[in-house]
């Protein structure tokens, strides 16, 4: 089973909370909620994964679509919280560059302040 | 050993000559003594006598009263002791006698002595030698006779004294050494058969003995008779004495030689002692350098002659080897690197060609061989599809071996791979390919293939060749080659054109495909293995699967081969056709999967494996990863699992033990080793640009501690194991 819900209250930012488990059965639930859900406004993309206890290959897969989607759109994904068994399998294959997991929300929102005061001052 | 056998020698040489030397030298020496004395004491003795005659010559009465004309007639010799006279006519003058006074060289008057006297007997004018009744002495007697009658009779006494000690005092050998007397000379009365001298030391037989020289064991001995005198000469020299006398000279020598010899060893020792220092020395660098020890810092030996040359080759010799060992290392350096990018060469060039597991519908199946004679060959196969009904097939060998032709090998099997799916027909297809090759080719590098396509609905094979030999059929247990027209080898013609064949497969034919490095083999005997060879082997084993006859190739090939080097890469490609094969691929749903012989749905599957695995107090972080790889393994089967078995199926076991949790997976999908091709992605790529998929199964690798496949009867057996505490 896999819940998926979306905050997009502060666009460009959007945030998805994943609950439950992502896998063969699941992966193309979130690759149609992506698809329909999130426009091409988002530009930050933040994949809460505090309730997500379980990740396959199939979700891997799903979530490296996502990126590349949102690569493609000139936005960034964030992955936030994640939860002991996805941690594992993200280090085993690094599916993602490291400066897009963050432990906390805290942390991620003041990474998120810092580049936008640095985009400012550019 | 060597100084003892050669001592011995010397010893005994030095031995026999030193007594044949002393031997001869001590005889000579008292031959000549005892001659020269005999003959010395013989003349002043027959003075005596003759003297003694010419007395009773003369005037009596001169000698009576006058000493002076005495003295004249008979000098006073030291030989003389005293001279008794008697007369028959004038008894005054009866006791009458002359007394030598060898002082005063004169005769002085004494009283006649009557014992002197009777010691002669003269009768009729003789004059003779004779012994001094009591004294045993010797007397000269001699007479004046008058008509045959004595009227006078004289004896004269010899003094032995003088003589005695003239002998013994020259015929006494003096040693060099010790200035001890040698030997004992000897003087023998033979009118009394007493010895005047010697006598304490000479055996009473002397005279029966032999002289000259020594006999054995009887000692040196010479004698002389003085003639006309009853007396002999003797010189004894008993054999222990001699032999005492040889041994102290003999020990002289010994002792001489072995101080010489102990001296000259001492000089040896001190001389090698000096020279084998540096040789000492050059021998402990060297086993340094022997070591591995090339910075070792050999002895200076500032000399000329063997050691110091000696010396200069080891340093040259070091300072050489050090360079080659250095030229070395960089050498070998080169060679591994070499080596490992050949290695690595050899193993793309493996992946590029497909394992008979590609061989993904079951209306066909297909074994391979390929063994290069190096690292990298130019023999090259392939077989895909084209479209769902068709497969392509393809067996080539590019002239030459090694690096080259395998990049031509390479460039050529890319080109089929891309031309196929453009090209409508086989001969259209090596049109297309040698067109490429061709167009491009300064080096005019070739490559002989043959191009078969498979239509699989139909049996209907095309196929062309370019230069290659002509595969082999084998229907019914018979072997026929396909009929085949060649063109000619790619990459020489641009405008080239293929002859194209075709024939109708029927079930379970095989075709044979090979190159030249099978059937131009050469045994020891310079034998070919031959394609009639081919031919008959796979005739007479009659191989009813394509893998059969891989095997049973291979396997005569090797037997015929033996010992001899390979020189060709060899290659064999079989293919059956099995056109009846129906093989579904069941829907998700349609598998049915079971847990500890519970019937489950998928979704199922892990939550109970979970619930399981906790109620046994398996910890959570294994229970994750156990749920992760049973997750990868199934959804692995039921996304690309095919079976032509009803129900398709897949059996999970999950067991606790000790110290691990064991889980088979069994399903009877096709044959599908999941280990098979499993790569780590590339984790220094972006995830995104990397190629999809096989991560499932490079988890699967990742979290398991043990992973085991096999197939056997229809079925895929997984055995996979998950340490509790990692160890």
């Amino acid at each position: 089973m896999l819940e998926i819900s979306i905050d997009e209250t502060q666009l460009p930012t959007a945030r998805i909370d994943l609950s439950g488990s992502l896998d063969t059965s699941t992966a193309a639930d979130l690759e149609q909620f992506f698809t329909r859900s999130v426009s091409e406004d988002v530009k930050v993309l933040v994949l809460s994964m505090e309730a997500l206890t379980f990740i396959s290959s199939e979700g891997l897969r799903v979530l490296a679509k996502i990126r590349k989607t949102m690569r493609n759109h000139g936005g960034t994904t964030y992955f936030v919280n994640l939860s002991r068994q996805v941690q594992k399998v993200f280090e085993i294959v690094r599916a993602a560059p490291l400066n897009e997991i963050f432990t906390s929300t805290a942390e991620l929102d003041a990474y998120l302040a810092e580049m936008q005061r640095k985009a400012v001052e550019d | 050993m060597a100084a003892v056998v050669i001592y011995g020698g010397s010893y005994y040489q030095m031995r026999s000559l030193l007594q044949q030397v002393m031997t001869g030298w001590v005889n000579q020496i008292a031959k000549s003594k005892l001659d020269a004395l005999a003959a010395k004491h013989q003349f002043s003795l027959h003075l005596i006598a003759e003297q003694a005659s010419r007395l009773v010559q003369t005037d009596e009465h001169l000698y009576f009263v006058d000493q002076n004309a005495l003295k004249v007639i008979f000098p006073v010799s030291p030989y003389v002791s005293k001279m008794a006279i008697s007369s028959a006519t004038k008894t005054k003058d009866q006791g009458f006698g002359w007394q030598a006074d060898t002082v005063r060289h004169s005769w002085q008057s004494a009283a006649s002595d009557e014992e002197l006297l009777k010691s002669c007997n003269v009768v009729d004018g003789q004059h003779y030698w004779a012994r001094h009744i009591r004294t045993e002495g010797l007397v000269f007697c001699t007479g004046r006779f008058m008509q045959g009658q004595a009227i006078q009779s004289i004896a004269i006494q010899i003094n032995m004294q003088p003589l005695l000690q003239d002998l013994q005092n020259n015929l006494n050998l003096v040693d060099e050494v010790d200035h001890s007397l040698q030997g004992h000379p000897y003087v023998k009365n033979q009118l009394t058969g007493n010895f005047m001298l010697g006598s304490e030391f000479i055996p009473k037989d002397i005279s029966t003995r032999p002289t000259e020289g020594t006999g054995k064991g009887s000692g040196l001995h010479h004698k002389q008779q003085l003639q006309d005198t009853p007396l002999v000469y003797g010189f004894y020299f008993p054999e222990a004495e001699f032999q005492a006398y040889l041994g102290k000279y003999f020990m002289i020598v010994i002792f001489s030689m072995g101080k010489d010899m102990l001296l000259m060893c001492v000089a040896i020792a001190l001389v090698s002692r000096q020279t084998t220092k540096s040789l000492r020395s050059l021998s402990k660098s060297t086993e340094e350098i022997a070591q591995g020890n090339l910075d070792t810092e050999l002895t200076k030996i500032p000399r000329s002659d063997e050691v110091g040359r000696l010396s200069r080759s080891f340093r040259r010799m070091r300072d050489s080897l050090k360079l080659h060992i250095l030229e070395l290392q960089e050498a070998t350096a080169a060679r591994q690197r070499m080596e490992s990018e050949l290695a690595i060469a050899a193993q793309i060039q493996q992946a590029m060609l497909p394992s008979a597991d590609a061989a993904v519908d079951p209306r066909y199946s297909v074994s391979t061989l390929l063994q290069p004679a190096r690292v990298v060959g130019g023999d090259m196969y392939d077989f895909f599809h084209v479209a769902d009904e068709r497969i392509c097939m393809v067996i080539g060998d590019v002239a030459n071996k090694g690096v080259p032709a395998a990049l031509f090998m390479a460039r050529t099997l890319s080109l089929m791979r891309t031309l196929a799916h453009q090209s409508s027909s086989p001969a259209a297809l090596l049109f297309a390919v040698n067109h490429e090759l061709a167009h491009n080719n300064p080096e005019c590098r070739f490559v002989t293939m043959f191009f078969a396509m498979l239509d699989l609905k139909s049996g209907r094979l095309q196929y062309a060749s370019a230069g290659h030999d002509a595969p082999l059929l084998l229907r019914d247990g018979q072997v026929s080659k396909l009929a085949l027209e060649t063109g000619p080898a790619l990459g020489l013609e641009e405008e080239a054109s293929f002859p194209q064949f075709e024939i109708h497969l029927l079930a379970h034919d095989i075709v044979v495909m090979y190159t030249d490095g099978i059937t131009e083999a050469r045994n020891q005997d310079n034998e070919e293995f031959s394609e009639a060879r081919l031919q008959t082997t796979i005739t007479r084993e009659a191989p009813a699967f394509a893998a059969d006859i891989i095997r049973s190739v291979t396997l005569a090939h090797q037997q015929f081969i033996a010992q001899a080097p390979q020189f060709d890469d060899l290659t064999l490609l079989s293919m059956q056709f099995h056109p009846e094969a129906k093989r579904r691929k069941p829907a998700f749903a349609d598998w049915q999967i079971s847990l500890n012989g519970q019937p489950l749905a998928y979704e199922q599957v892990r939550p109970h494996l979970a619930g399981l695995l906790q109620a046994q107090q398996v910890s959570e972080e294994v229970v994750d990863d156990l749920q992760l790889i049973t997750e990868e393994v199934l959804v692995n089967v039921i996304k690309h699992g095919a079976t032509d078995q009803d129900p398709a199926s897949i059996q999970l076991d999950v067991h606790l033990q000790e110290s691990e949790v064991v889980l088979d997976v069994v399903d009877n999908s096709h044959a599908y080793n999941p280990l098979h091709g499993v790569r780590q992605p590339d984790l220094d790529v972006d995830p995104t640009d990397r190629p999809e998929g096989g991560l499932g199964l490079y988890l699967v690798n990742a979290l398991a501690d043990h992973i085991d496949y096999n197939y056997a009867h229809g079925q895929n057996n997984l055995h996979i194991r998950k340490f509790l505490v990692k160890p």
